[in-house]
């Protein structure tokens, strides 16, 4: 970025202004804070990150045999079951009432 | 810092590493902060900028093309960061505040002893800080970070005519300024 360097002003003015902009930040520069409170920051970004990343899948739950053999009941449909359950047993069922 | 070294370092961050991020800003945390401050003359707003760009580049770090160089990449938030911070600043203080500031402003940015700096120099640091924000911009990248019209036309997002046209009056409002004082400010209309 610095390949201009050797640019060579073309007057006074711009050698002037070269050379205050220049003396205005020369001995300046950021605190080592910054670095340690970037870093610390990332570091810490990157860690909830991870906590948020999805489970993966074991590599034998995914073969086809183990899929056919597994039952899925979406929870839903349990809980309708025993719902329904505890609805016949407070009641009786069908016959009783009869 | 060669690009090839850059890209291994963005890759390597790409891939979460910490201290790749740590490289990048020990190689570039000079530039950025001289850039914003010559541009906000606020060493602690300069801070947290410099802070700020590398946090983008973390975050943003899959968008970045490893093909390019980085420090336009860097420069370019930088500007926009300062940007806003300096036309917040002027939204919201007063003008009593902003003739005090002025008062103090030499002691305050240049702890150096007076009798240390030239009077020119002097003279012109206080005429950069009076110039139009655009124009300061383009000043401070073309004199003090060297970059090409075209490096700074795409940093600016502006065409090169513009860059072209703002240095110019650039130039002639700082002659101005340092020879009939704040009075000489020219007003810039751009075209482009």
């Amino acid at each position: 970025m610095n390949s201009r360097d050797r640019r060579e002003p073309v007057n006074e003015l711009e050698a002037l202004i070269r050379q205050s902009l220049r003396a205005g930040v020369a001995r300046k520069q950021p605190s080592s804070e910054v670095r340690r409170r970037l870093l610390q920051q990332v570091g810490e970004r990157m860690r909830r990150r991870l906590l948020w990343l999805p489970i993966s899948t074991p590599f034998w739950m995914t073969e086809p045999q183990v899929q056919e053999v597994m039952v899925v009941t979406p929870p839903w449909q349990s809980l309708l079951y025993l719902s329904a359950m505890r609805t016949v047993r407070s009641i009786g069922f069908p016959s009783q009432i009869l | 810092m060669a690009l090839s070294q850059d890209a291994r370092l963005i890759q390597k961050l790409q891939s979460g590493d910490l201290e790749a991020l740590g490289q990048l800003y020990d190689a570039y945390r000079l530039p950025v902060y001289r850039t914003a401050l010559a541009i906000t003359r606020d060493p602690d707003a300069a801070e947290d900028i410099l802070q700020e760009v590398f946090l983008r580049l973390n975050t943003y770090v899959d968008r970045v093309d490893t093909s390019l160089p980085l420090a336009p990449w860097l420069y370019r938030i930088a500007v926009n960061l300062s940007y806003t911070w300096v036309t917040r600043l002027n939204k919201w203080r007063v003008p009593l505040e902003n003739f005090i500031d002025k008062l103090i402003a030499p002691a305050r940015h240049n702890p150096e002893p007076v009798a240390e700096q030239n009077d020119d120099l002097r003279r012109m640091q206080a005429a950069i800080e009076q110039l139009p924000l655009n124009q300061r911009i383009v000043i401070v990248l073309y004199y003090l970070n060297d970059l090409s019209l075209q490096e700074m036309a795409d940093i600016l997002g502006c065409p090169v005519g513009t860059v072209k046209s703002r240095l110019h009056y650039a130039r002639e409002n700082l002659r101005r300024l340092l020879e009939d004082g704040p009075s000489g400010l020219e007003v810039q209309y751009e075209f482009t």
